[in-house]
């Protein structure tokens, strides 16, 4: 079936229509189409130019921000690295260090002994039991080593 | 010059020997450069504008042409580029000087009436005149099936629109350019 027949038929109820020529109204100046190849390319010369001067010009920028992220990090790198010895030092604390630190002057003495004294295996044996105890078990020769 | 067939082109313009890239570019441009230039010129009316997006049109082509996927063919997408340019241009002149549409569609005719290049009688100028007081995507239908005898499952992919949509849409707007023609 030829398209054009059934276009017509289209606008059978549209006479005015039909009786018009269907040539092109306008008219683009002349030579436009033979320079329009050469324009789009400088256009798209000019657009590939941006992209690369707009590259050139950030440079600063992108260095900035990289140098900024470094220094952040590392700071963030070394505060972690110094909060996890504090932290080991704390564990690592000797007998010594308490001492000096003064943890123990701060306990009741009083208290300590009494309860020290509480534990003792040999509370409850007088002294004289004691001393018998002594001289007929320990080796003379030693004792006077001893004194 | 030969003429080469949409598939070579792009075939041309994703693989080109040496810097031919270019080349086959403007190849794809001389092709089609008249239609969408008079597709273009149809809907914006003045030729700078339509010399501005033509060139865009290009533009976007080029950058685009290595994804597109050949769902479609390359002419109904030039169309599509074209037509979805002229659409953002109409409405960018809307917003930006705050028009109602028909205050765009008026100052279109005032400029057809200034045009000196107008190829046109007294008669063909009141059908310009008409197609300009249609709806912006019926001017396009009409446009398209009118001057350039385009089919309706084509013109169907340019405005992803449905074929019966488009017939009604020609119809309609075939009804009110006669209607204005008659009425002046």
């Amino acid at each position: 079936m030829n398209p054009n027949l059934h276009h017509d038929d289209e606008l059978s109820d549209t006479n005015h229509l039909q009786s018009l020529s269907r040539k092109e109204p306008f008219q683009a100046p002349n030579g436009y189409f033979d320079s329009l190849t050469s324009n789009i390319q400088d256009k798209l010369n000019h657009q590939q130019n941006l992209v690369i001067s707009s590259v050139k010009a950030k440079r600063p920028v992108f260095i900035l921000a990289t140098l900024l992220t470094v220094c952040i990090s590392l700071g963030i790198f070394f505060f972690m690295i110094n909060t996890n010895k504090t932290h080991s030092k704390e564990i690592a604390c000797t007998y010594e260090d308490m001492i000096e630190s003064g943890y123990y002057s701060e306990l009741d003495e009083s208290a300590l002994t009494e309860k020290y004294l509480a534990c003792q295996p040999l509370n409850g044996i007088d002294d004289k039991a004691l001393e018998d105890y002594l001289i007929n078990n320990s080796d003379e020769s030693l004792l006077t080593n001893q004194f | 010059m030969d003429e080469y067939s949409d598939g070579e082109l792009i075939e041309r313009f994703r693989n080109p020997e040496g810097n031919n890239k270019h080349y086959a570019f403007n190849l794809l441009v001389r092709k089609y450069q008249q239609k969408l230039y008079y597709h273009i010129r149809r809907m914006v009316v003045d030729h700078d504008d339509t010399n501005d997006l033509l060139q865009n049109t290009f533009i976007k082509v080029w950058n685009h042409l290595d994804g597109f996927r050949e769902d479609s063919q390359l002419y109904t997408w030039l169309y599509r580029v074209a037509t979805n340019e002229c659409l953002g241009f109409l409405k960018q002149k809307r917003k930006r000087f705050f028009l109602p549409i028909g205050d765009v569609e008026s100052e279109l005719s005032g400029k057809l009436v200034q045009n000196e290049v107008l190829n046109a009688d007294k008669l063909e100028l009141k059908l310009q005149q008409a197609i300009l007081s249609l709806p912006e995507k019926q001017r396009i239908v009409f446009n398209l099936r009118y001057y350039e005898e385009m089919k309706y499952e084509e013109m169907s992919i340019v405005l992803g629109t449905s074929v019966g949509a488009l017939k009604a849409s020609y119809h309609h707007a075939a009804a009110k350019v006669e209607k204005f023609i008659l009425g002046n």
